[in-house]
């Protein structure tokens, strides 16, 4: 319900979350971080951007992406996904990516659901883009937990013989797991009931 | 009189068709991305004397765009 009402929120004024991130800007450039400092949510225990890359697709539709982030202590941020966004704003696809993609320590995917608990205590006054993120993960709770399970089964698959350690620094390897998203059916499940059109699971390396 | 001919029901209706609306209605197309501007070029005076940018310390070397590109999407 909470997603639907930033949705209607997000309709009344025909935007959507990139375009509410990207404000009045004159040009969006490639690689470069929107905001550049990152958006802090969920009293600044978790931070996302969004953006776009020059080469790299992480999927055909893609326009860019956000990365989320949380704090797994000490201000030490762990990626936990990230959301490919299409050409017009909608989310189409979580992603999980290789540990020098994004750096910092890998997040233990045991340590996600009291991670995602943080986020609850979210602002209902706070960013329009920050509650859609929240609202998001949490609707998306069990797909992402499923996803992380799948990172790491991926990356075991990876090892061929070398330490973990080895194979969270192969940049041959990008993409590890990703889920695709149909919001319309995700809204349609959670709020009707409906059972969701199966999405596509796909592994990549 | 029958009471319960008529029932008045209270909130909020949620139909496939509100989602749909909602959906579409965010459906609005993003920009373009453009090709990431080059690196500024800047000239540097130098005193005489003085030690060239980067000559006693491979640090001051390092930039934020290089630590992108071994990690292009970290924080």
């Amino acid at each position: 319900m909470r997603l639907l009402a930033l949705l209607q929120e997000m309709a009344a004024k025909r935007t959507n979350a990139v375009l509410t991130l990207l404000g009045n800007i004159d040009h969006l450039e490639a690689e470069h971080h929107y905001p550049e400092s990152s958006l802090s949510f969920a009293e600044n225990r978790w931070r996302a951007f969004y953006h776009c890359h020059e080469t790299t697709v992480i999927h055909p539709k893609e326009h860019g992406h956000f990365h989320i982030f949380t704090d797994i202590g000490n201000r030490i941020w762990a990626h936990v996904a990230g959301l490919s966004i299409d050409h017009e704003g909608q989310p189409i696809q979580w992603f999980t990516v290789n540990r020098w993609v994004t750096d910092g320590p890998w997040l233990e995917r045991d340590t996600f659901p009291a991670q995602l608990k943080h986020a609850a205590t979210d602002d209902k006054e706070g960013n329009l883009v920050a509650r859609w993120l929240v609202a998001l993960l949490q609707i998306n709770r069990d797909a992402l937990s499923g996803l992380l399970i799948e990172r790491d089964e991926q990356l075991q698959l990876n090892l061929k013989g070398r330490s973990k350690v080895e194979a969270l620094h192969d940049r041959d390897i990008y993409t590890l797991a990703t889920q695709s998203i149909d919001l319309q059916s995700m809204l349609e499940n959670h709020l009707l009931h409906k059972p969701p059109r199966t999405p596509a699971r796909t592994l990549n390396v | 009189m029958k009471r319960n001919q008529t029932r008045i029901i209270v909130g909020t209706a949620i139909s496939a068709a509100a989602i749909a609306v909602a959906v579409d209605h965010t459906r609005q197309r993003l920009p373009e991305p453009e090709k990431q501007l080059a690196g500024q070029e800047a000239v540097i005076i130098i005193n005489e004397g003085e030690a060239l940018p980067g000559e006693n310390n491979d640090d001051c070397v390092k930039s934020v765009s290089s630590g992108r590109r071994a990690s292009p999407c970290s924080l």
